[in-house]
């Protein structure tokens, strides 16, 4: 039985990698067979596994993709959630976190799996929801499934929010965008007070076959 | 404020395929067998809809029964 006295909440850091992949992995997933990430450059989930480690290694701030972005809870010693989180645009360059990321995919991916997912653009483009600079972001959660039903990313949201207040000036709004068929994520970020602002749909179809879903949700909460 | 027993029906209707006749006061809620984090944001927003009440991640996680989180509904009830 799980003695829930003995989770542990913090950062995560570069200890913790391996666990912060199988976080995208399975969040990009959504709950379902298909691995956008994977899907959108043609490369399998143990290349893209390969490629995320290299990514998180190089420690950028910034995006989705660093380290520095995630909180994750432990139990005994093993990490056994995780989530990110970030203020946009606050980086030396103000890049947007979309450069930040890309720059990175592009440093570590071969040329093969970059060309691929040019040619998927027109495909997802109709999936595309800006990120607000300034605004904190929320992306990526999983739990391994013998903890889930613990709330423990209810609990990792609240400290991302405690987060975004503790800047200075603090962060008023929080944005996380969410693929329509995700009950869990939609139910948990409208308890947590988040509204829907925005909804995008791709017609075309060929957007099952790279993504989880043909529908993207934006979630807002102010703070 | 509704009474434990009314607390236990509406915690009952949150599970799909558990019969609700099994669902006690003394019930150890994360041992049911379809208890998962879906079932647990239900209850979350149950709670809230019916008491008024806003539950944190940690208040699930540290009641054991359902009367256990009763008294946490109790105790932040206005």
């Amino acid at each position: 039985m799980i003695d829930s006295g003995k989770y542990i909440f913090r950062p995560a850091t570069v200890k913790d990698i391996p666990f912060l992949v199988e976080t995208v992995i399975q969040a990009e997933k959504s709950n379902t067979g298909a691995c956008g990430m994977a899907n959108h450059f043609g490369i399998s989930e143990d290349e893209l596994r390969g490629y995320l480690v290299q990514i998180f290694e190089e420690e950028v701030d910034g995006c989705e993709l660093s380290v520095s972005s995630f909180l994750v809870a432990e139990y005994e010693g093993q990490v056994v959630a995780a989530t990110a989180g970030w203020l946009e645009g606050a980086n030396d360059e103000e890049l947007p976190s979309a450069i930040l990321k890309s720059n990175l995919i592009q440093y570590v991916m071969p040329r093969e799996a970059i060309m691929r997912a040019k040619d998927n653009i027109s495909i997802t483009k109709g999936l595309s929801i800006e990120r607000e600079g300034g605004t904190y972001q929320r992306e990526y959660s999983y739990v391994i499934p013998e903890h889930q039903g613990q709330m423990l990313i209810q609990s990792l949201s609240e400290m991302h929010f405690e987060r975004a207040r503790s800047y200075n000036p603090p962060v008023k709004k929080v944005q996380a965008h969410v693929f329509g068929e995700n009950k869990a994520v939609i139910l948990s970020n409208k308890i947590l007070g988040y509204k829907i602002t925005k909804k995008v749909v791709s017609t075309n179809p060929k957007v099952l076959d790279l993504y989880p879903s043909n529908t993207m949700l934006l979630f807002e909460k102010e703070l | 404020m509704k009474s434990l027993e009314e607390f236990v029906a509406l915690f009952a209707e949150q599970f799909d395929d558990t019969d609700t006749n099994e669902i006690k006061a003394n019930t150890v809620f994360h041992d049911i067998e379809e208890w998962s984090s879906l079932v647990g944001l239900s209850v979350i927003a149950m709670i809230d809809e019916e008491f008024d009440v806003t539950l944190k991640g940690d208040d699930i996680r540290n009641s054991v029964t359902v009367e256990d989180l009763y008294k946490v509904v109790a105790s932040k009830a206005k």
